[in-house]
C-alpha cells in the first residue's frame, strides 16, 4: 500500500511537467508579444521557469525516492536518528540564496528598462484615467498640449500608433486599478493621487486587450478596454474624427440617417 | 494501529471513532447547498409605490394586514383593491409578458414605414436569463435569447427597470427608473421622449460622473437590442402606471380586452415615443468664435448672461459655478428629482431606495453627464433636464424663451471655459491653461 502512495506522489511532477510540455504547442501559453521590449519579460519568465522546474523535478524525485526506499511495510531496518548535518544545512542555505541573488541582479536591467528609463523630453501620447469600471482617455488636441480645451476625450477605446515610442500618463479617479496590456507586457498600478508614466513601443498592428489587474470593486472582472494599434496616418485620422465629433455644434448627418430606422 | 496510548489519540483514530460520518455528512450538505435545479425565473415587480403615494387620502392600511379591528367597509375596500391589483397584474402581463418571455401586441410592434412601435425580435434578444459560461450561439438569432439586459443592466436598473436592482442602494446618483418614461439626457425637448439614438448614445458613451459605464465594446446589434429593451421596459412601466392610477385612484373600470388596453393606454405612449424624432433640438448656427479674441468676447458675454436675473443660473449653480448656489436652508429649498420628490420621511419602508437629494452641477469639473459636445450643452440649457428642477431657457410650447439661440451659444462658451479658469480669481477675459484637470 505504501509503494502505491510513492507512485501517486511521483505522478505530481510527471503530470505537472507533462502539462508544461504540452501546453505551449496547444495554445495555452503567453499571449502574443508585439512590443519591442517585451522579449526581456518573456526571457526572464522562461529562465525562471526552467530553473525552478529543474529544482522542482529534482526535489520531487528525491521525495519519491525516500517514500519508495523507506516504505514501512518493506523496510524493516531499525530507524537511525541523527542530530542533523551542519554542512548540509550550510549548503542548502547558501545555494538557494546565491540563486536568488543571481536572479535579483539578472532582472535589474529588465526592470529599469520598463520602469525607470523614461524617454526624455517626450510629451504624453495619451492620459489614461482609470475609473470604476472603465478607462477614460484624454488625448492632446491639435495644440499638442494636455489640459487645454481642445483635448479629445474618449472611453475604453484606446488607439495607439505603431512603431513609435508611446508615453501614457496613468492616473486613477477613485481606487487602485492596474493598467494591463498583456500583448505589450505592460502592467502598472494606477494609484489615486499619482500620475505615473508608462512607456512602450508596439511593433505590429491589430486589436488587443486592455484589462484591469488590480481588484477595484464589483466590476473589476469586466473592466476591459480595447487596444487598437494602427498606422500613424490611420491614428491621426481617427483622432481628428473624434476631435471633430467632440466639438460638434450640430447633429452629425451620418448619425442621423443611420439611426432613423 | 500500534501504540494506542489513550493520551495520544491520533487523527486517524479520532476520525474512525468519533462520528466521522457526521463530518462527512456536513461536508456533503455544505457542498450540495449550491446545487439547485429548480430556480424561480424572476418576475416583474408591480409599481406599488406610486399608487400608494397617490392614495394619501386613503388609509395605507388598505393594503396591509392590520392589527386593529377592521370594520366591514375597510374589509370590502381592501378586497376590492386587491382584486384591482390582480387585474392590473393580469393586464400588464397580457400586454407585455414576463422577463423571460417578453411580448408585444402585434398592433404595437415595430412598423418600419411609420417608424413606430417595439421591435419584438430585438427585445427577445435582450431578454431571458444570462448565459453564464456558455457561449451563446449567435447564428440565426431569431428566437435566441442572450440575456443581455440581465447580464449588463439588471443589477443596477432592476429586472423591472425600476432603478432598484441589488447594487442600486450603493449608488449616488441612483440608476434611472424607466417606468415614468422620463429620461434626463436626450436631444429632445423637455416634455418629449428620448430618441433611440439618445439611448444608444447613453449606452455607448456611458454617463461620466456616475456609475453608468460605457458599453462601447459591445457589438452593434447587442447595443440596439438593449436600447429596444429599455424602451420596452419604459413603455411597460408607463402603461402599468397609467392603468394603476385609473383603476385604483380614479376608480375606473378597465375592460379586460386587448383593444381597451391598447387604445386607451398603450397606443398613446407608443405614439409619444415615435414623436420624439420631431422634438429633436436642432440649434441654429453657432456664432463665429474662431479667433481667441472672438472666443474671449463670447465667454465674457456668457458670463454676464450667467448672472442674468431672469435665468437665475446662479441661484442653483452659484456665482462661481461650483453648484453651491442653493445652500439648502430653509429646508424647503432642497432640490429633488421627480423620482425622489414624493418620498416622505415617515414612509421609507414603502420605497425601494432611500430619498436622495439633488445637488446642482459643479460646472468647474469638466464632467458633463449628458455629453461634453457644445451641442449637448446647448441642449441642456435650451431644454433643461427632464425630471429635475433644471429649467429650459430656450423656447418651449406655452413658454416664452429666456434666452435667444445666440445667447445660449454664448452661455455654452462660458460653461465650457469654466474648468480652465480658476474659481478663486476668475480672470477677466483671460483663460488659463489647466495644469491638471480631473479628466472626465
Amino acid at each position: 500500500m505504501g509503494k502505491v502512495w510513492s507512485l501517486l506522489f511521483l505522478l505530481v511532477p510527471v503530470l505537472g511537467i507533462g502539462l508544461f510540455v504540452w501546453a505551449p504547442s496547444n495554445g495555452y501559453w503567453l499571449p502574443r508579444d508585439i512590443s519591442k521590449h517585451g522579449w526581456q519579460i518573456d526571457h526572464l519568465f522562461n529562465f525562471i521557469l526552467v530553473l525552478t522546474g529543474l529544482v522542482f523535478a529534482a526535489t520531487e524525485v528525491v521525495l519519491f525516492w525516500f517514500l519508495w526506499r523507506y516504505d514501512a511495510k518493506t523496510n524493516r531496518a531499525p530507524v537511525k536518528y541523527t542530530h542533523g548535518s551542519h554542512n548540509l544545512e550550510v549548503v542548502w542555505t547558501i545555494l538557494p540564496a546565491a540563486t536568488l541573488l543571481f536572479i535579483a541582479i539578472y532582472q535589474m536591467n529588465a526592470w529599469a528598462d520598463v520602469k525607470m528609463r523614461k524617454p526624455k523630453d517626450m510629451a504624453p501620447t495619451v492620459e489614461v484615467t482609470a475609473r470604476q469600471f472603465e478607462w477614460r482617455l484624454r488625448y492632446p488636441g491639435p495644440d499638442g498640449k494636455l489640459g487645454t480645451p481642445d483635448d479629445i476625450h474618449h472611453v475604453n477605446d484606446l488607439h495607439i500608433p505603431v512603431d513609435e515610442e508611446i508615453l501614457v500618463q496613468l492616473e486613477s479617479m477613485d481606487v487602485l486599478h492596474d493598467f494591463f496590456l498583456p500583448n505589450l507586457r505592460i502592467k502598472q498600478d494606477a494609484v489615486p493621487g499619482m500620475s505615473i508614466p508608462v512607456w512602450f513601443r508596439a511593433t505590429d498592428v491589430g486589436t488587443y486587450d486592455l484589462v484591469c489587474a488590480e481588484l477595484c470593486g464589483w466590476g473589476h472582472y469586466k473592466m476591459k478596454g480595447r487596444l487598437t494599434i494602427e498606422s500613424r496616418a490611420s491614428f491621426d485620422q481617427w483622432l481628428e474624427k473624434m476631435g471633430a465629433e467632440e466639438q460638434a455644434t450640430q447633429e452629425p448627418a451620418a448619425a442621423e440617417s443611420e439611426d432613423s430606422e | 494501529m500500534s501504540n494506542m496510548d489513550s493520551r495520544f489519540l491520533t487523527a486517524a483514530t479520532f476520525l474512525r471513532r468519533r462520528a466521522a460520518w457526521g463530518l462527512w455528512a456536513a461536508l456533503g450538505l455544505a457542498i450540495s447547498s449550491g446545487c439547485s435545479t429548480s430556480v424561480e425565473p424572476p418576475q416583474f415587480r408591480t409599481n406599488i409605490q406610486d399608487i400608494l403615494d397617490a392614495m394619501d387620502s386613503h388609509s395605507p392600511d388598505e393594503f396591509r394586514v392590520t392589527g386593529r379591528e377592521a370594520d366591514e367597509d375597510d374589509k370590502a375596500t381592501k378586497e376590492a383593491n386587491i382584486k384591482k391589483l390582480e387585474l392590473l397584474s393580469t393586464l400588464t402581463y397580457a400586454a407585455f409578458g414576463s422577463p423571460d418571455e417578453p411580448y408585444v401586441f402585434p398592433e404595437a410592434q415595430w412598423n418600419a414605414e411609420e417608424k413606430k412601435g417595439l421591435d419584438l425580435k430585438k427585445i427577445t434578444m435582450a431578454a431571458g436569463p444570462t448565459q453564464g459560461f456558455a457561449k451563446p450561439k449567435r447564428e440565426g438569432l431569431k428566437k435566441k435569447q442572450l440575456g443581455l439586459f440581465r447580464q449588463h443592466c439588471a443589477h443596477c436598473h432592476g429586472v423591472t427597470g425600476d432603478g432598484a436592482g441589488p447594487t442600486a442602494a450603493f449608488l449616488n446618483p441612483q440608476p434611472r427608473d424607466y417606468r415614468r418614461g422620463i429620461f434626463k439626457f436626450k436631444s429632445t425637448e423637455f416634455v418629449a421622449k428620448p430618441t433611440a439614438a439618445d439611448l444608444k448614445r447613453t449606452l455607448v458613451d456611458g454617463i461620466p460622473g456616475t456609475a453608468m459605464p460605457s458599453f462601447a465594446l459591445l457589438p452593434g446589434d447587442e447595443i440596439e437590442a438593449l436600447v429596444e429593451y429599455v424602451k420596452y421596459l419604459s413603455i411597460r412601466g408607463e402603461t402599468e402606471r397609467n392603468m394603476a392610477f385609473d383603476l385604483l385612484i380614479q376608480d375606473e373600470e378597465i375592460e379586460p380586452t386587448r383593444s381597451a388596453v391598447l387604445e386607451t393606454y398603450l397606443q398613446p405612449i407608443i405614439d409619444s415615443w415615435a414623436e420624439a424624432e420631431e422634438a429633436v433640438i436642432r440649434p441654429s448656427e453657432r456664432p463665429e468664435t474662431s479667433t481667441p479674441e472672438e472666443l474671449a468676447a463670447s465667454i465674457e458675454e456668457g458670463r454676464k448672461l450667467f448672472f442674468n436675473k431672469d435665468a437665475q443660473c446662479t441661484k442653483c449653480h452659484g456665482p462661481t459655478g461650483l453648484g453651491d448656489g442653493n445652500d439648502g436652508s430653509p429646508a424647503d429649498k432642497r432640490l429633488f428629482d421627480v423620482w425622489n420628490e414624493k418620498k416622505q420621511a415617515g414612509d421609507m419602508a414603502r420605497w425601494l431606495l432611500p430619498k436622495q437629494e439633488l445637488r446642482p452641477r459643479n460646472l468647474r469639473l469638466g464632467i458633463y453627464r449628458g455629453g461634453r459636445r457644445p451641442l449637448d450643452i446647448y441642449r441642456r440649457i435650451h431644454a433643461g433636464i427632464s425630471g429635475t428642477p433644471m429649467p429650459g431657457a430656450g423656447p418651449a410650447p406655452g413658454k416664452k424663451e429666456t434666452f435667444t439661440p445666440e445667447q445660449i451659444w454664448r452661455l455654452v462658451d462660458y460653461v465650457r471655459s469654466l474648468p480652465y479658469e480658476s474659481a478663486s480669481e476668475p480672470a477677466e477675459g483671460e483663460t488659463h491653461v489647466a495644469a491638471h484637470t480631473p479628466s472626465n
